[in-house]
């Protein structure tokens, strides 16, 4: 989530610099529009601070880690290339499996010890998956 | 409402538990029907491989059982494709065969019980068909109730069009394909509505199974998605519409990449890449719906447009950029296939050649599904009225099958589950409303208690509920008479057997292919080379254990058109090219004789088509046809056509049957004059089955004293006059059943 | 041909029948640009002496065809315009014919000669056809240029494109190289009243949307109308639509005064037998679904026992015909409820 909050905050960045040059009203308008949306996600993101529990706390650091991880192995293949790209794929797919199985867990925290259960097993599954691909 | 009350109880054994008993009944009952109407070739024939692909899995499946699991993987065949060969384990779905080489373990080694492994391959459609009115019943049961569930099952049970593709002996891709879509899709279905983990991970475990078994798991692949993007565009994301989806995605992706033959097409192929998007989309959603709880309704419209814009953008140009630089693959020709109608007819003549590509007519449709095919439609209905997200899916499958069906014949098969889904909750309905007969009583009841006065039965009532329940019941067992008279008088032929009927009325097999390739087995060297048409190259691998050109596989086009153009030049040319290929024997099938449409004269227009295609300069479609432009094999044949190496084969000594007065040609109803009986140079004949339906010749080697392959027939013929036997043909007596 | 005969070209062409030998080149240069669009000129029964009795000057290449619905000539329809294209794009590079120097071009293994292209038709050229005694329609013939002289001497030095698989807007043009040595490009031209038309209504389209964006959204978010599109969809998939599509069958066969409306084969079907045969499914189904869904809100229950003896008898009656009708498809199907046909 937090990576998605930046990388949106700098895409209108991005287009909020573009947009200044347009004629008066327009830019305006828009600059209005991208206000708004800046009050949106400062709004979702107090909120999003005071009902933050340790539990949820730990689980989106670990999300932050899996994104950081993720990005970090992007940019060793764009830089030094893809060789075996199995273990690219293997390592960044698990990346984003894992990711994604954390953000469900987070979704279904109010049925703890059932749905930590399917996490446990699917990550599980995962991460043999992962460990037969990249040989 | 029930649980409530005391359980009910009938003759002092729990209600539930009778229910219990009686469905375990039903599901034996359909299991046995859904086995036992798919026996009819093995009674009637005998526990037999049948047609072509299914000998390519079988001789794989004894590869598998007689090697380690690594070296199956590993295989590389040498004796088909020659001299390229084939890196079969890395160009085969291995599902099938490690399917079956499973079972025979377990069979011999933990149950000690030596089974053939061939009557494993045979039966192994069969008891798969089971296991598919069980998960059919499953995924009914999701939709609707167990009520209909049975019912799906059932139909699936005997349905003609999965029966069509999974009669015993017919080892293929789809025998256990079908049963894993079905289970793919319940788990898929569960683990929407329940937004469970668990069942994402079961989902991505069955699509990893059902891509190691068949191609068409991109059919789920791009169903799957396409209804979670539905799902999103009626606002119906949840939560577990998330959970469910991204753990089937993750999962399922990588699992379907540890196929070798699959590889990386998941990432690459556009194929895959609708549901690569909607994974992208379903988090940017996610995202979006937890901004929405948080924010006010019109900052939220605002936050909303932006966003999609800027995605739509990226997108776009990320895919065209991908396509551009090569990263991802362009849309592969089967798949265009299906959405431009003519691009095969055009570009791809070795895919038009394939009967199974060709469109359905209506027949088709009603053949396969009878009754079933009408109730389709009032399913769809009954599941917009209702219109939960299970429906949604049982709504898009159906139309998109409908559509991918009416392209192709042999996607009948993908349709036929969904029709029995919907025609079941059709008939359920149906059932629900008329079967209900307590209600009438019960209204009867207080009505007494009420009114002494009305004592006049519901007859009204129970007549027209008699009616209707009568009548379908009729129709019912129409469905179950027409399934069984499709199934045993179109789907259980082994193709590789014919049977037709004497004069007398009782039964004759014709055996000659088998004969044929016995005869290859027994009397060619092991390393001997065959050419023969594609069609035939896997049931020769087979069954003659020999190295072959071209088999079923058809994965180089080239082979493909080089063995076609062999077929369709003149002595010369074919000569050269037979050759440089070194084979030994070439192997035609001709029914000329016996009346049997499906030879290799009535498929020669294909090998000149496609070796046209290769070499537009030396083969013209034209010059095969008579002045007329008809396809002839008569005394109007036209000069290509007579010097063709097919041609020849066919007819050699062909009205020397007919005692030399004019042959009749009985499938083509043409009559073959003596005067042009062909004569061959550079092979000689070696074998001829017993009604002539397959022929081979051996290549002559090159002449001892360097004279033309030409001269030296000559030469011999005329040395033959002096001593010639008289060659005794026996002319067989019979008519092919057609 | 699409466009009629143009007034103008016979006017000029009952003016010069009278002359006697073939016609020059500046006089079919002429004749061309009176044409009209279609730079491939009417060849008929009143003409072609003029055109291709010796001697002659140009190349002149022939298509000899028939678009009437008697002879029903696909490959006919399919060829023409693509000749007709291939003619156009010639007068669009030499709208003139060739220029003199050109013509004086002595580099050229071939001398350089005018081409001019003639359509014929066959409801007008009988004569015309009857010369080469032909017996099969689309052919297309090349006439050199020739000093020979003499009615019917160009019998003679005829040489016949050959319908090959491929491309054949690119096939008529190498051979017409090998005999004439020009280079000839391909103009398509394009279609503007299509760009037009799309512009104006994606224009509409997007401006009705705008307008009534509330209505639109109801529409769109409308189960019925989905429903509607999705089953008639179904109706028609499974009662063979695509088929028709891909094979481009035709509607039914009129065979001997006799009209056929089912083909009598389980893989071939006409265009009207998915007509009949949706109606047919989507009748059984609107019984069953009459059934199960408005039969019980019936109260009274003679009315109701009315009812559904009607719906029953019809989805019997319906079902019987559909039966039969499949029964008229061969292959010896068994099963019948009643005997329609």
């Amino acid at each position: 989530m937090a990576k998605k909050e930046v990388a949106i905050k700098k895409a209108q960045a991005q287009t909020g610099t573009s947009a200044s040059g347009v004629s008066g009203v327009q830019s305006k308008k828009i600059s209005n529009s991208f206000g708004e949306l800046f009050a949106a996600i400062s709004t979702t993101y107090n909120d999003y601070s005071t009902t933050l529990t340790p539990r949820l706390k730990l689980i989106d650091l670990f999300l932050v880690f899996l994104v950081a991880l993720g990005v970090l192995q992007f940019v060793y293949v764009i830089l030094v290339g893809n060789f075996p790209f199995n273990a690219f794929l293997g390592g960044f797919i698990s990346c984003v499996g894992q990711f994604v199985l954390l953000v469900s867990l987070r979704l279904q925290i109010k049925t703890p010890e059932r749905s930590f259960g399917d996490f446990i097993f699917a990550s599980l599954i995962l991460h043999f998956v992962v460990y037969h691909f990249i040989n | 409402m029930s649980s409530q009350h005391a359980p009910i109880r009938v003759l002092g054994v729990n209600v539930e538990t009778i229910r219990l008993l009686l469905r375990a009944i039903i599901f034996i009952s359909i299991a046995g029907a859904a086995i036992l109407s798919r026996l009819f070739s093995v009674i009637r024939f005998e526990s037999i491989i049948h047609e072509f692909d299914p000998w390519f899995n079988f001789r794989a499946t004894k590869y598998l059982v007689s090697h380690s699991f690594y070296e199956f993987l590993n295989w590389f065949d040498d004796r088909t494709w020659y001299p390229l060969g084939r890196v079969t384990g890395g160009t085969l779905y291995p599902g099938l065969m490690v399917t079956s080489g499973a079972i025979w373990h377990i069979l011999r080694d933990w149950l000690a019980l030596p089974v053939d492994i061939r009557n494993i391959c045979v039966l192994l459609a069969p008891a798969f068909s089971g296991l598919t009115a069980i998960c059919t019943y499953l995924l009914t049961k999701e939709m609707k109730d167990s009520n209909a569930g049975l019912l799906a099952a059932i139909f699936m049970g005997i349905a003609p069009g999965y029966i069509s593709r999974s009669v015993a002996g017919s080892y293929d891709n789809e025998a256990i394909a079908i049963t894993l879509l079905m289970a793919t899709f319940y788990f898929w279905i569960k683990a929407m509505k329940l937004g469970s983990v668990f069942y994402g991970t079961l989902t991505a475990l069955f699509y990893f199974y059902m891509v190691s078994a068949w191609g068409g798991y991109v059919f789920i692949t791009n169903l799957i998605p396409l209804h979670v993007f539905v799902l999103i565009l009626m606002g119906r994301y949840n939560h577990r519409l998330y959970t469910a989806y991204t753990t089937w995605y993750a999962l399922g992706t990588l699992a379907s990449m540890q196929i070798p033959f699959v590889g990386f097409l998941p990432i690459r192929s556009n194929d895959h890449m609708a549901a690569l998007g909607v994974f992208g989309l379903i988090q940017l959603v996610s995202f979006g719906d937890y901004v929405k709880s948080k924010v006010p309704h019109k900052q939220f419209n605002t936050f909303l447009v932006v966003s999609l814009f800027l995605v739509t953008v990226l997108g776009i140009s990320g895919l065209f950029g991908l396509t551009a630089l090569g990263w991802i693959a362009p849309w592969t020709g089967r798949f265009y296939s299906l959405w431009d109608t003519n691009y095969a007819k055009i570009h791809i003549p070795i895919i038009a050649s394939v009967s199974e590509h060709q469109p359905t007519a209506w027949p088709a449709f009603f053949f396969d599904t009878n009754m079933l095919i009408w109730l389709f439609p009032a399913g769809l209905y009954l599941c917009f009225q209702e219109l939960k997200d299970e429906h949604v899916f049982v709504i898009i499958y159906g139309v998109l099958c409908a559509y991918f069906a009416g392209v192709m014949v042999r996607l009948m098969l993908t349709l036929t589950p969904i029709i029995c889904v919907s025609a079941a909750i059709a008939l359920s309905k149906l059932l629900d409303v008329y079967l209900n007969i307590v209600d009438i009583f019960k209204q009867e009841v207080s009505d007494k208690s009420k009114k002494i006065k009305s004592q006049t039965l519901p007859i009204f009532q129970l007549l027209s509920k008699l009616i209707v329940l009568l009548s379908f019941a009729f129709y019912l067992f129409y469905f179950v008479l027409h399934c069984t008279w499709v199934t045993s008088n179109a789907y259980s032929s082994p193709s590789v057997v014919l049977a037709s009927t004497n004069p007398d009325g009782s039964q004759l097999i014709i055996d000659d292919y088998r004969e044929a390739y016995y005869w290859l087995r027994m009397n060619t060297p092991e390393d001997a080379k065959v050419m023969a048409w594609w069609d035939y190259g896997y049931q020769i691998g087979g069954m003659a254990d020999r190295t072959t050109l071209v088999d079923n596989n058809t994965w180089n086009n080239t082979h493909i058109a080089t063995v076609g153009k062999a077929m369709c030049s003149n002595e010369d040319v074919a000569y050269k090219i037979l050759r440089q290929h070194d084979v030994d024997y070439v192997l035609v099938v001709f029914g000329g004789l016996l009346g049997y449409s499906g030879d290799d004269i009535n498929k020669f227009l294909w090998m000149v088509r496609i070796s046209e295609g290769i070499w537009p300069d030396e083969v013209h479609e034209r010059d095969y046809f008579t002045e007329r432009g008809e396809y002839k094999m008569d005394h109007e044949a036209s000069k290509t056509m007579q010097d063709s190496l097919m041609y020849k084969m066919s007819y050699y000594r062909f009205t020397d049957l007919f005692n030399g007065r004019d042959g009749i040609d009985r499938v083509r109803g043409q009559t073959i004059p003596a005067a042009q009986s062909p004569e061959l140079n550079v092979l000689e004949e070696a074998f001829t089955s017993q009604n002539w339906m397959i022929r081979v010749y051996k290549v002559k080697d090159l002449d001892n004293v360097g004279r033309d392959l030409k001269q030296a027939t000559a030469f011999d013929k005329d040395t033959q006059k002096t001593t010639k036997r008289k060659r005794s043909v026996k002319k067989p007596i019979l008519d092919l059943r057609e | 041909m699409r466009l009629p005969l143009v007034p103008s070209c016979l006017a000029l062409l009952s003016l010069v029948t009278s002359a006697v030998a073939g016609l020059s080149s500046q006089e079919l240069q002429a004749l061309v640009r009176n044409g009209g669009k279609n730079k491939a000129i009417k060849l008929n029964d009143d003409n072609f002496q003029d055109i291709l009795s010796g001697p002659r000057e140009d190349h002149i290449v022939v298509l000899l065809t028939s678009d009437s619905p008697k002879i029903n000539c696909v490959l006919c329809k399919e060829f023409a315009p693509e000749f007709e294209l291939v003619a156009n794009s010639w007068y669009e590079d030499h709208p003139h014919g060739l220029t003199q120097k050109e013509l004086e071009d002595t580099d050229r293994d071939i001398p350089a000669r005018n081409v001019v292209f003639f359509k014929s038709e066959f409801s007008e050229s009988r004569n015309f056809f009857q010369i080469f005694q032909l017996n099969q329609i689309p052919k297309v013939f090349y006439f050199p240029p020739s000093n020979a002289t003499g009615p019917n001497s160009f019998v003679n030095e005829v040489s016949e494109y050959q319908f090959y698989q491929g491309d054949h807007k690119h096939l008529v043009i190498d051979w017409l190289k090998s005999f004439t040595g020009h280079d000839y490009q391909i103009h398509i031209p394009p279609d503007y009243t299509k760009i037009a038309t799309f512009a104006f209504f994606t224009f509409t389209f997007v401006l009705l949307i705008r307008k009534y964006y509330k209505q639109v959204g109801q529409v769109f978010a409308s189960r019925l109308l989905w429903s509607g599109l999705t089953i008639i969809a179904v109706l028609l998939l499974t009662s063979g639509y695509m088929f028709n599509q891909i094979r481009g069958t035709p509607y039914l066969r009129e065979q001997g005064g006799k009209v056929e409306y089912f083909a009598t084969s389980q893989q071939s079907q006409y265009g009207v037998e998915t007509q009949i045969l949706s109606f047919v499914y989507g009748l059984l189904s609107l019984l069953v679904v009459i059934l199960l869904k408005t039969l019980p809100t019936i109260k009274s229950d003679s009315i109701n026992f009315v009812a559904v003896v009607v719906i029953s008898a019809g989805i019997f009656v319906t079902y019987s015909a559909l039966l039969s009708i499949f029964g008229l498809k061969g292959s010896g199907y068994p099963y019948r409820f009643i005997n329609i046909f």
